[in-house]
């Protein structure tokens, strides 16, 4: 396997090198994994990580950057409020991809399997994409597997969560084993309930379609509602109706298909709410 | 005993954690090239051409072998099934056959020109499994389909039935495992024109040492073969290493340059073996106080496309089908089978796992249907001494069964538990727990089978500054036999564990010494290397004696002459200089086993090791995920030798039998492709995932074993498998007859 390897130090630089055909990468752990079983045989690669660029801002939002990996994100201080981000960046990969994987990367890459991916869908992220840094809403800034809203020049320079203020969260990533693994199904929920009512729901799933999937019609079955187990039990029959996955070496569609309605289920049990 | 029996640290421990022990991939020579392996990449066809000349036009390209330079092309180790190297004309038997070899100045050369080889294959259809190859249409391998069968028939199966109050007839099936060991398959292999030498990553160098000199058409004593540190085996690095060392011979004998193959874990996963698949049925009498009266199984092993170990594991699978227990009215038929697919071979239990899950299985339901505790229908059939095994051996000595039973429902205060258990699913709609047993007994060694390889040797030198170097045919592959070979000489010799050596095996110092394999090295080297040493320890004493010397003790690093306290480094100095024999070697065979292969009965291996576990596992009912929370584990090993070891050999076990049962599971295409080729999508366990272990031995000596011990390397696994399905039927009431137990099938079943 030979190739060519460029590191630019300023965004310029990346945006030729991306626009001359170079594959980003910064920790390199779904870009190596992808040419070492030869689904992907680039020509150039470029390391981001030499484009000097800040980790974190949480003043507006939570600023990730390009380069920060999840490990900075575990570690700071004022990303801690995102409890939910914590709770699902602990289940990501290992200690040591956690290291070198970058969350930027994970929605880069696109996978419905992404683990950041699923958070970014609960907290109405946006993406600033360089070099004009635009702003897009991350749903409408990821389109398939794998695929995503940039140009040939066009990079992910940031992402911008909102904070989920006076929410209770549910993650769950249903797995072979419990960790080190590629979901077969995972779940994101954020409720915010005031005075027993419903006020806001947030439900995203991973792996049970072509992207992240949030039903937003279904979400609003929920609004001005109190939380009952009958009413969960409801809506949990009709994701796992709506839901297309795909049957592959993980899992079939019949299971995952069980699985998105139960893990609604359990969402709602373990959030006593 | 000054250390047999005390908590010591492994001597391999400080070298391994810091990185500085060396394996094969850490070894380079001048001149020194890189090979790869051409595959098919098609299940079943006919070669019908094959041409290397682009590949060899290719930058960096030195050679490329094909089966036209073979000097014997013919292999295999019980029928001569396979080839080196798919010849063209002949059959491709699974995606992985090889058909041609590269060898290059990089690694990264020889791979590409893989690509560049051409080559034309007239497909057939693929027979991919078991069901499918009893059809014998098409034929995979030989003049039919099921090519072995092994039996035994012992006592009258028909009138044990007709004793019988209760008659289960139950279907079961289990899957392929993968080894997953941490170092892949590793040779190089150096021909300078006269001599061969091989350094390799395996269990077994005389094999290696034999089917090298056999391809190459060499003598022996032309051949070297040393084991380089080995990372993990579990039955994978038993044959396999040949295979492997066959190819990087060939090509070093071709270029007379040094040639390294390092397979990566895509290659290792298609090409080499996992545990057979099966499919059994059995027929099992109970009369209705729990006495089992009649065993009638018929196990069926997928052998994949060559026959390679397949008939040996039989011979497992058969002296192991009822499990621990005296039975007196047995038939049973081991069956095995050609596949399209890869080989299997020997892995950490040899067929016993297959068979010992379905009969566990069916205990578990008798005690159901009888109305009886599990673990009292377990105890009432235990094996003691004065009864019999499966094929009729009566035990003479070291039959702890029943205190492993014994032991494991005191550690786990097993009533108290129920009740918990019992309790915990009261309170809980969506998550059941469940208790299971299993009760196993593990034949100790090859057995009747495998007598021929049964014998090892070992020597020990004393150096005269007292340190001391061992040199054995066994291998260290991260089992802990180094330890325990430095703790036998330090018992006897009384020189300080720290200043044992223990050697890599190098076949042209060390006599034949069989395989590493079969829960035997403790038994065969330890006994080589304890002969040894005693000799050793008779000699400076005939001298002390000559010198006057009336009492002699000996202590841990020191020896007490007539009272006088002598480190063992100066008793070693003084016997140099006064010519005493300082170097010794041993040699350990056991007597001749009588058994008759016609009827399947008879003395089956030299001793057994007995085993029970009790598992606790959690299933949630909403993902149908198992989870084992927690073991409660006992084996008679007979004498415990170095119980850090042992005790993780015990955690190890269950965690791979957990692996087995629950979460590891090999998928192919429908062309016979397979498509876990990977730990992203082949489901080891991780540190998140173990439970906690329980560990108590119960220590029946063996007398034919060194200090009395007997073997642990695979029984640790076996009883993992059985215990986690009966408790998962226990939590669910839904029979698990499959492995593995996969959380699709629980939810599904619910």
């Amino acid at each position: 396997m030979k190739f060519n390897y460029a590191a630019p130090v300023t965004l310029e630089e990346l945006s030729e090198l991306k626009k001359g055909g170079g594959k980003l990468f910064s920790g390199g752990t779904d870009l190596f994994v992808k040419m070492r079983a030869g689904v992907l045989k680039p020509d150039l690669v470029v390391d981001t990580k030499k484009v000097e660029t800040p980790k974190l801002e949480c003043d507006k939002g939570l600023r990730i950057y390009m380069n920060t990996t999840y490990t900075d994100i575990l570690k700071s201080g004022c990303a801690r409020k995102y409890s939910l981000l914590m709770k699902i960046l602990l289940e990501v990969g290992s200690p040591q991809i956690r290291n070198r994987g970058t969350p930027v990367g994970n929605l880069g890459n696109a996978s419905p399997a992404g683990d950041f991916l699923l958070s970014t869908y609960v907290y109405d992220s946006k993406v600033i994409v360089g070099p004009s840094m635009r702003e897009v809403p991350v749903k409408n800034f990821v389109k398939g597997p794998g695929k995503v809203d940039l140009s040939d020049e066009e990079f992910i320079y940031a992402v911008i969560l909102e904070p989920l203020e006076g929410y209770t969260t549910y993650y769950e990533k249903v797995g072979r084993r419990n960790s080190m693994v590629i979901s077969i199904a995972s779940i994101a929920v954020a409720l915010k309930i005031e005075s027993g009512v419903i006020e806001d729901a947030r439900i995203a799933y991973g792996s049970v379609g072509p992207t992240v999937v949030r039903f937003t019609d279904l979400e609003e079955k929920l609004i001005g509602e109190r939380p009952k187990k009958e009413l969960f039990e409801s809506l949990a029959m009709e994701y796992s109706d709506r839901v297309k996955p795909i049957t592959d070496v993980r899992a079939s569609a019949e299971y995952r298909k069980k699985l998105t309605g139960n893990l609604l289920i359990k969402a709602y049990l373990n959030m006593n709410l | 005993m000054r250390v047999i029996g005390k908590r010591v640290r492994r001597i391999d421990a400080i070298e391994k954690a810091f990185g500085k022990a060396k394996f094969t991939n850490d070894l380079s020579f001048p001149r020194m090239l890189h090979a790869a392996v051409v595959y098919p990449g098609v299940a079943h066809g006919v070669l019908r051409s094959l041409d290397v000349s682009e590949a060899l036009k290719a930058p960096g390209v030195v050679a490329i072998a094909t089966y036209k330079n073979v000097p014997n092309n013919e292999m295999g180790i019980v029928t001569k099934d396979m080839h080196v190297l798919v010849p063209v004309g002949g059959k491709i038997r699974f995606e992985a056959d090889p058909i041609a070899i590269i060898a290059a100045e990089t690694r990264e050369a020889a791979e590409e020109a893989t690509s560049l080889v051409n080559f034309d294959v007239e497909e057939l259809q693929p027979v991919l499994t078991i069901d499918e190859a009893l059809r014998d249409d098409p034929i995979v391998n030989g003049e039919r389909n099921v090519a072995f069968q092994r039996k035994i028939r012992r006592g009258d199966i028909e009138k044990g039935f007709q004793e019988s109050d209760l008659i289960l007839e139950m279907d079961f099936e289990t899957g392929y495992q993968e080894h997953a060991y941490l170092e892949p398959q590793s040779i190089i292999a150096l021909w300078d024109g006269d001599n061969l030498t091989i350094y390799g990553s395996m269990q077994c160098p005389f094999y290696v040492h034999n089917d090298v000199a056999e391809v190459l058409k060499l003598p022996l004593n032309r051949v070297t073969v040393i084991q380089m540190e080995t990372g993990g085996g579990f039955g994978g690095k038993e044959d396999v290493p040949s295979y492997i060392a066959v190819k990087a011979a060939l090509l070093s004998y071709l270029t007379k340059r040094p040639v390294k193959l390092v397979y990566n874990r895509d290659m290792d996963f298609r090409e080499t073996s996992k545990r057979h698949p099966s499919k059994s049925h059995y027929k099992v009498g109970f009369t209705k106080d729990g006495k089992i009266k009649a065993v009638k199984a018929a196990v069926y092993l997928d052998m994949g496309a060559y026959s390679t170990l397949t008939p040996i594991v039989m011979y497992r699978s058969l002296t192991h089908a009822a499990s621990a227990y005296d039975v007196e009215n047995i038939f049973v038929d081991v069956y095995g089978v050609y596949t399209n697919k890869v080989p299997t071979g020997a892995f950490r239990g040899f067929g016993s796992p297959q068979v010992l899950f379905a009969m566990e299985r069916v205990m578990d339901e008798a005690a159901k249907r009888l109305g009886m505790d599990p673990w009292e229908i377990r105890y009432k059939n235990a094996l003691e001494i004065g009864k019999a095994t499966a094929t009729g051996h009566v035990l003479e000595e070291s039959v702890g069964a029943k205190e492993t039973l014994e032991i494991v429902r005191e550690i786990s205060d097993y009533e108290r538990l129920k009740e918990e258990v019992r309790k915990f699913n009261e309170g809980n709609k969506y998550k059941k727990r469940g208790l299971g047993w299993a009760h196993t007994i593990y034949g100790v060694s090859l057995g009747a089978a495998g007598q021929p390889l049964d014998a090892s040797s070992g020597e020990v030198h004393v150096k005269m500054d007292g340190t001391v170097l061992v040199m054995i045919g066994g291998t260290e592959m991260g089992q802990g036999a180094k330890t325990v070979m430095a703790l036998i000489v330090s018992e006897i010799l009384g020189v300080d564990v720290d200043n044992v050596r223990v050697m890599q095996p190098n076949t042209s110092i060390v006599q034949d010494s069989g395989p590493t394999v079969a829960s035997r090295t403790t038994v065969f080297s330890g006994n080589a290397i304890r002969i040894a040493a005693e000799r050793i320890r008779d000699n400076i004493i005939e001298y002390l004696k000559s010198k006057g010397v009336e009492d002699i003790k000996i202590e841990n690093g020191y020896w007490i002459a007539d009272g006088k306290e002598i480190p063992f480094s100066e008793i070693a100095r003084e016997a140099n200089a006064a010519n005493v024999k300082l170097a010794e070697m041993g040699w350990f065979s056991t007597p001749k086993l009588n058994f008759d292969f016609e009827t399947g009965t008879g003395e089956a291996y030299v001793s057994y090791t007995f085993s029970t576990q009790l598992s606790l596992v959690e299933v949630d009912l909403l993902t149908g995920k198992v989870e084992l929370k927690e073991a409660w584990v006992s084996h008679d090993i007979g004498k415990v030798l170095n119980p850090v070891g042992a005790e993780g050999q015990v955690e190890g076990g269950v965690v791979q039998g957990m692996g087995y049962a629950i979460s590891e599971e090999i998928k192919h295409d429908e062309n016979g492709r397979m498509l876990t080729t990977n730990f992203n999508n082949y489901i080891v366990p991780t540190i998140r995932d173990i439970p906690r272990v329980h560990v108590k031995f119960a220590e029946s000596p063996f007398s034919k074993g060194p200090f009395g011990a007997k073997g642990l390397g695979e029984p640790s696994l076996m009883s993992s498998p059985p215990s986690i399905a009966n408790a998962v039927t226990d939590a669910l009431g839904i029979l698990i007859n499959r492995l593995p137990i996969t959380p699709e099938e629980v939810l599904l079943k619910l």
